[in-house]
């Protein structure tokens, strides 16, 4: 489980595009072209390296009225999820 | 599609064929045809149709080869450049590869491929490929023909529909375009004027059941003279506006000896009326060719200096008599032939492509090195020969005489990719890790070796312990199109190594899924090399 005051950025190399509600992700290092649904579109969009993972679960229960527990487990293993492949790394800590 | 550009562009690429406003079309073999294009590698016919600015034809291809295969040419970035998620699932549907090397389009065509973009691009609607009569002419050989479109067709299901067989004809759809292929007497009527495109090596090949090229070293002979194929093309009533010759040398698919084939035709299709001269030196080439067959050298001699008594400019003629006199043990005689062949058309100079593939692909080892040793009697500062026969001597494990080959190869040609590719390879492989690098890191400098360098430069840094420059150059060598089993076993490992779990078990997955494709039997062969090896290991006998 990711700490909830961890701060996660994009990775640089991994070009992408929100296209009809959907984003794509181009990992040319694997060959493959990933496709994240509304939620995950909607996580990712707010990945910027500031935000934190709690303000990320924060974000993912108030956009989606669902419940802190559904939010917590939603997110963090799409995190978990991006993080292995690494879609996103860790920012620094400032 | 670019504009077309001016013949005069075009004659610049191809000097002394291209002229100004192109002629009404003329019927082949009767009628001269002023647009012949004659090259040495095969796809420099794409880039002659896209300059003339052709789209919509019919294309009569006579080779010994399709020509056609997939290129991955699509830019993976592309699929973020799309208006809608329909065309992304249609770019994906398309089953294409994707150009993850990121290589200009320009480098991905090649003598293999260059009919995708010429279908592709819309400049020709239509393909007869016209093969080798024998071709047609046994079930096994026609089992061969249609084993190349599925192979096409196990790639890229989409791209290839409707294989099948009619009136002894074989159909196809290739990117959604008819091919039919049939001998020429097969050939339909076409009531508009075509763009006839030769390869040499249709003469020269007897079988598809050969591997690959289908070059036969022990049959060389054509099956069909220039001569009796452009009156077969006459009958046919063909018309064309632009002819394109290939010689295809390079590589092996038209041996040098028989590089006058191409030349021939083009005379014959120019259509400059024939002197009596020129029937004389037909018929004596193909006596010479026909004796030489027969194992009768002095005769082939005699009827090859009968040849050059009517044409004593024509390098062709020199280049035959150079390896017959070298085969006859007259040193002096056939160098002084081969530097004659060579300053009248540089092209007969044997480098590393015009020599060997054949006899090399075939198994003839000494033949092979033969045919360097004769290089190397004819021009001692010849890099390649000596790349060759390192390369030979390294398949033997004569390391030694392996490394001084190539160093001479590397002191007449410092950038001579192989040699350096080739070097960096036996110092890996005997840890001398420093001059394995500095190799295989000048090697990377060549398209046709980058793959090879990097995937062994992984390996170098992966000895040295230096993991992220190992895992950089695996990955480099996968997008350069180097799968293979070791490099994903290798590559799993080191993100292991560096606790990139997941990205390691994927390698591993690949790794596992090519190890599962192996044969049964080199399972059980590479079962008994690591018995063998375990036992000279128990023995000391390894050092």
């Amino acid at each position: 489980m990711e700490a909830c005051d961890k701060r996660l950025i994009k990775n640089a190399q991994i070009p992408w595009r929100i296209l009809e509600g959907e984003t794509l992700l181009v990992d040319q290092s694997e060959g493959e072209l990933i496709r994240l649904n509304a939620v995950g579109t909607e996580i990712w969009s707010v990945i910027d390296g500031r935000r934190s993972v709690g303000d990320i679960i924060h974000h993912i229960e108030e956009t989606f009225e669902v419940s802190n527990k559904q939010a917590t487990m939603d997110v963090q293993r799409f995190l978990k999820q991006l993080l292995r492949q690494e879609l996103v790394v860790e920012a620094p800590i400032s | 599609m670019d504009e077309p550009k001016s013949p005069a562009t075009l004659a610049e690429a191809e000097p002394r064929r291209v002229e100004l406003d192109p002629p009404p079309a003329a019927l082949v073999g009767a009628e001269p045809i002023s647009h012949v294009v004659m090259m040495e590698d095969h796809d420099r016919a794409y880039y002659a149709w896209k300059d003339a600015g052709f789209k919509d034809r019919i294309l009569v291809h006579l080779d010994a080869h399709l020509d056609f295969d997939w290129i991955a040419y699509r830019d993976p970035l592309s699929l973020l450049k799309t208006q809608n998620l329909r065309e992304v699932e249609q770019l994906l549907a398309e089953g294409s590869r994707w150009n993850l090397a990121r290589r200009r389009v320009e480098e991905l065509i090649h003598v293999g491929n260059y009919l995708y973009p010429t279908l592709n691009d819309g400049l020709v609607r239509s393909v007869y490929w016209v093969v080798p009569d024998q071709v047609m002419e046994s079930q096994i050989e026609r089992k061969a023909l249609v084993e190349i479109f599925n192979e096409r067709k196990k790639k890229n299901p989409q791209g290839v529909q409707q294989l099948r067989w009619k009136d002894g004809k074989f159909l196809a759809a290739l990117c959604g375009k008819d091919v039919t292929v049939c001998r020429l007497q097969d050939l339909p009527d076409i009531h508009e004027p075509v763009l006839l495109n030769i390869d040499t090596d249709y003469l020269v090949v007897h079988s598809f059941c050969d591997p690959y090229p289908y070059v036969d070293p022990r049959a060389l002979i054509p099956w069909i003279w220039p001569q009796e194929l452009v009156s077969r093309l006459a009958e046919k009533g063909l018309t064309t506006d632009f002819v394109t010759i290939a010689y295809s040398v390079q590589g092996g698919y038209t041996p040098l000896a028989f590089k006058f084939l191409g030349d021939d035709l083009r005379r014959l299709l120019e259509g400059r009326p024939l002197s009596e001269e020129d029937h004389k030196i037909l018929r004596r080439k193909q006596e010479a060719v026909q004796a030489r067959q027969l194992g009768k050298t002095d005769e082939t001699i005699a009827a090859w200096e009968r040849a050059l008594a009517l044409r004593p400019r024509e390098p062709a003629i020199h280049y035959n008599l150079a390896e017959l006199f070298y085969e006859k043990r007259c040193p002096e005689r056939a160098s002084a032939h081969y530097r004659r062949a060579t300053e009248l058309d540089p092209s007969y100079r044997l480098t590393e492509d015009r020599m060997s593939p054949v006899n090399q692909i075939w198994g003839l080892r000494k033949k092979v090195a033969a045919e360097y040793q004769m290089a190397l009697a004819f021009d001692p500062g010849n890099a390649d020969a000596h790349t060759g026969l390192g390369g030979l001597l390294a398949h033997q494990r004569d390391w030694e005489r392996a490394v001084s080959h190539y160093n001479k190869a590397l002191a007449i040609e410092p950038a001579h990719a192989r040699a350096r590719y080739d070097l960096g390879y036996i110092y890996a492989r005997h840890g001398r890790w420093e001059a394995a690098e500095r190799e295989l890191m000048q090697a990377l400098g060549s398209r046709d070796y980058e793959g090879l360098a990097q995937f062994w430069l992984g390996y170098v840094y992966a000895k040295t312990k230096r993991w992220a420059q190992a895992i950089a150059s695996y990955e480099a060598a996968l997008r350069l199109g180097n799968r293979n089993l070791p490099l994903h076993w290798s590559l799993g490992g080191l993100y292991l190594r560096t606790g990139r779990v997941y990205k390691a078990m994927r390698q591993y997955r690949r790794a596992l899924r090519m190890l599962a494709a192996v044969p049964f039997v080199l399972l059980r062969r590479s079962a008994r090399h690591m018995k063998n090896f375990a036992r000279r290991v128990s023995n000391g006998s390894l050092r």
